[in-house]
């Protein structure tokens, strides 16, 4: 309503103000560029004009204010607006007007409102504790980072030391799996499928726990002399010594292999 | 006559609020995880409320606060009774 009073004020009023009147229905110009001067000599007013328009049988408008610019030029002025015409001339304007409004209400405000500003402090204020805690973080990111990789270092040399563990307890497993078959080349009666030799006390022969060749190991070493047992456990000490070069259990494997005492 | 005024954003964790004196305008924010009653007005955690708008005017203020936790029962959460007062008053 406001836009065409505005227009039909200017059309009065502006002698270089035109108007070209769209019909919404069918998309078609009905007036193209009417001026200021052949509405004033034509229809006498704007008002007078737009009522004829409407006589005309159009309801549905869309109308675009224009400006003379020069003899027969025009230049569009402003955003086009639709108007309907009703019974009491109502006019529909809602989403221009709309848009409208809120234009105004933004240019109209002169400066930030007290919601704005409070927004704004409360950015700033938040703006420091961020930087803040980010700080914070960044310290402790560093932190961890370094701890990491000293944890990182300290797998690595685990590792590294187990697996130079692992070795050496494998060729030592290796040999203590072949004793049966060394005992065997000295002389005593052990059973070839043994897979183990275990050291065990003299009193707990009836123990259930003890495995047959346990319990025969037993026997044998009750019917040894002294001495010789101690050879065994020279041996046996000497297979299972946890030295980075096992010569010993080397040269015995070797000479074990050379006598074919081994399977 | 030119009056200065200034803004003061500050930080409270008490139920307890000085008198805050010649305050023109006044906005409370919650910046804890309950939720905080400040003179009758409810303020749910991350909310913001103006209580004084500004009309001109200056007045004495004084704020009674009552936190009440959100009951949430996540394990390990400890509710966190923090309001923003940013205000501007007249120096």
């Amino acid at each position: 309503m406001e836009q065409l009073d505005d227009l039909m004020d200017k059309l009065n009023s502006d002698k270089f103000c035109a108007v070209t009147v769209y019909d919404r229905e069918t998309s078609k110009p009905i007036f193209r560029n009417v001026t200021h001067e052949q509405i004033k000599n034509e229809y006498g007013t704007a008002e007078e004009f737009f009522e004829k328009v409407f006589a005309d049988g159009y309801k549905k408008l869309t109308l675009q204010e224009k400006r003379k610019n020069g003899a027969n030029a025009f230049k569009i002025e402003g955003d086009p607006f639709d108007v309907s015409f009703g019974k009491s001339n109502e006019i529909e304007e809602k989403p221009i007007a709309k848009r409208k409004k809120k234009k105004k209400m933004k240019s109209g405000l002169m400066g930030l409102g007290m919601t704005e500003i409070f927004d704004l402090k409360l950015q700033a204020y938040d703006r420091a504790e961020l930087a803040r805690k980010l700080e914070e973080s960044e310290r402790e990111n560093k932190e961890l980072k370094a701890k990491n990789e000293a944890l990182n270092e300290e797998k690595l040399q685990r590792r590294y030391t187990k697996e130079s563990n692992d070795s050496l307890n494998n060729m030592l497993l290796g040999v203590v799996k072949q004793a049966p078959i060394i005992l065997k080349g000295l002389g005593f009666n052990v059973p070839v499928e043994a897979n183990g030799l275990g050291v065990a006390s003299t009193d707990d022969t009836e123990n259930e726990a003890y495995s047959e060749v346990k319990k025969s190991f037993l026997e044998i070493i009750k019917t040894l002399d002294d001495d010789t047992i101690t050879l065994l456990q020279v041996i046996y000490q000497k297979i299972n010594e946890n030295t980075e070069n096992n010569v010993f259990s080397q040269e015995l494997f070797q000479l074990l292999q050379q006598h074919q005492m081994l399977v | 006559m030119f009056v200065e005024s200034a803004f003061i954003t500050r930080e409270f964790r008490e139920e307890q609020i000085p008198i805050l004196e010649n305050v023109t305008s006044l906005c409370v924010v919650n910046k804890g995880t309950s939720i905080a009653q400040v003179n009758g007005v409810l303020i749910y955690p991350t909310q913001k409320q103006i209580l004084v708008v500004p009309d001109g005017t200056y007045s004495k203020v004084q704020l009674d606060v009552i936190y009440t936790d959100t009951n949430n029962s996540k394990k390990g959460y400890t509710p966190k009774n923090k309001i923003l007062l940013i205000y501007k008053k007249l120096i």
